[in-house]
């Protein structure tokens, strides 16, 4: 009876541990927080980062080997480059503002779909022929689709930019090479 | 020593049609998840979320340059924003724009880049090649454009929005034209 016994505990042990793991709620760790799939918000943050203008802000964004294209610029922006171009930018038009139309999410990847709008009143040197433009005061306003692809640590690894030149050259009233 | 084998006998049972209630929830949990699996009724067809395959059949449509084909996947009221046309196209006026599209670029390809789907949001990131052997009628202007046999290859983001049905709600088009002009070699310096 007591050799009964003690198999029934052996076995009901045994069946208590086996099933422990799948029925007790898991605790998010940090390390399982960093391998979740990105979010609207991750998005929303890194749009509330552009339109702070604080180029820290942005750049805390993006991983170390992070690679930003614009189908208008000849060789993307880096880690290294990406700062004084943005920092041109807002000085080219100190109201730029970027207006969430739409985010598309789905594991590492998002699209956002901005209107983005401002007014040229600094100087603006552009990357592809060094030409540098004088303000002129005027007012712009384009849809821009950006696509982005994040790490694991959910650092931004790839932006592809497209929006219109035609549209916002015209707005401006800018030369085109 | 009685006491606790009568116990042991009576908690075990319990334990054990605890555990196999445990065990069969998750079974039921998995289950449920395994329903996917299942033929597909019209009904889970109209109520799914769209996937990467409703993309792709977009994507093939464009590719076969069957007006009609392309037609079937928008719903009687959708329209096709482009921020360079004055006005959206609608189920009724994409016909004839899609067909002389097909005319001036006959070998017009539309390559993935990119799909990202969420809910009955699609973003398609697409490569467009073509060669322009065809006049182009501008819907912005009215003007038409002699055909130069010149070749352009540019990016487009396609922003799409369904129905519960599957059938295309919505179209927002974001694409590059100076790129388009310059390669076609139409633009002209205003």
């Amino acid at each position: 009876m007591k050799r009964l016994l003690v198999i029934l505990v052996v076995v009901l042990v045994i069946d208590v541990q086996s099933c422990s793991p799948n029925n007790s709620p898991t605790v998010k760790t940090g390390k399982d927080s960093s391998i979740t799939p990105i979010t609207h918000a991750d998005v929303e943050r890194w749009i509330a980062a552009w339109n702070s203008h604080n180029l820290d802000s942005i750049d805390a964004f993006y991983a170390d080997d992070a690679l930003i294209y614009q189908t208008q610029n000849p060789e993307p922006l880096t880690k290294k480059t990406m700062n004084h171009f943005f920092e041109m930018v807002f000085k080219t038009y100190p109201d730029i503002k970027f207006e969430s139309k739409a985010i598309t999410v789905e594991e590492y990847e998002a699209v956002s779909w901005e209107n983005v709008t401002g007014t040229m009143k600094g100087e603006f040197t552009n990357p592809t022929t060094g030409q540098t433009l004088a303000p002129n005061g005027k007012h712009f306003e384009y849809e821009v689709a950006k696509r982005i692809t994040y790490n694991h640590d959910h650092k931004i690894k790839e932006v592809h930019i497209i929006f219109d030149e035609l549209t916002l050259s015209r707005q401006l009233n800018l030369p085109i090479k | 020593m009685k006491k606790i084998i009568f116990t042991v006998l009576v908690t075990l049972p319990i334990s054990m049609v605890f555990l196999s209630c445990s065990s069969n929830n998750s079974s039921d949990l998995k289950a449920s998840k395994d329903t996917s699996f299942a033929p597909i009724t019209q009904k889970d067809t109209i109520y799914s979320p769209i996937t990467h395959a409703d993309v792709e059949r977009w994507l093939a449509a464009w590719n076969s340059h069957n007006i009609d084909s392309i037609n079937a996947l928008f719903a009687e009221d959708a329209m096709i924003y482009q921020p360079q046309n004055p006005k959206p196209l609608t189920k009724q006026t994409m016909n004839p724009f899609f067909e002389m599209v097909f005319k001036t670029y006959p070998d017009i390809k539309f390559e993935k880049e990119g799909i990202t789907v969420e809910g009955y949001d699609a973003a398609s990131w697409e490569n467009v090649t073509g060669t322009m052997t065809g006049p182009f009628t501008d819907p912005a202007t009215g003007k038409t454009i002699q055909p130069t046999g010149k070749r352009f290859e540019h990016k487009g983001a396609m922003h799409i929005t369904y129905k519960p049905d599957h059938t295309i709600k919505e179209v927002h088009i974001v694409w590059d034209q100076l790129i388009v002009l310059k390669q076609l070699g139409l633009y002209c310096n205003e």
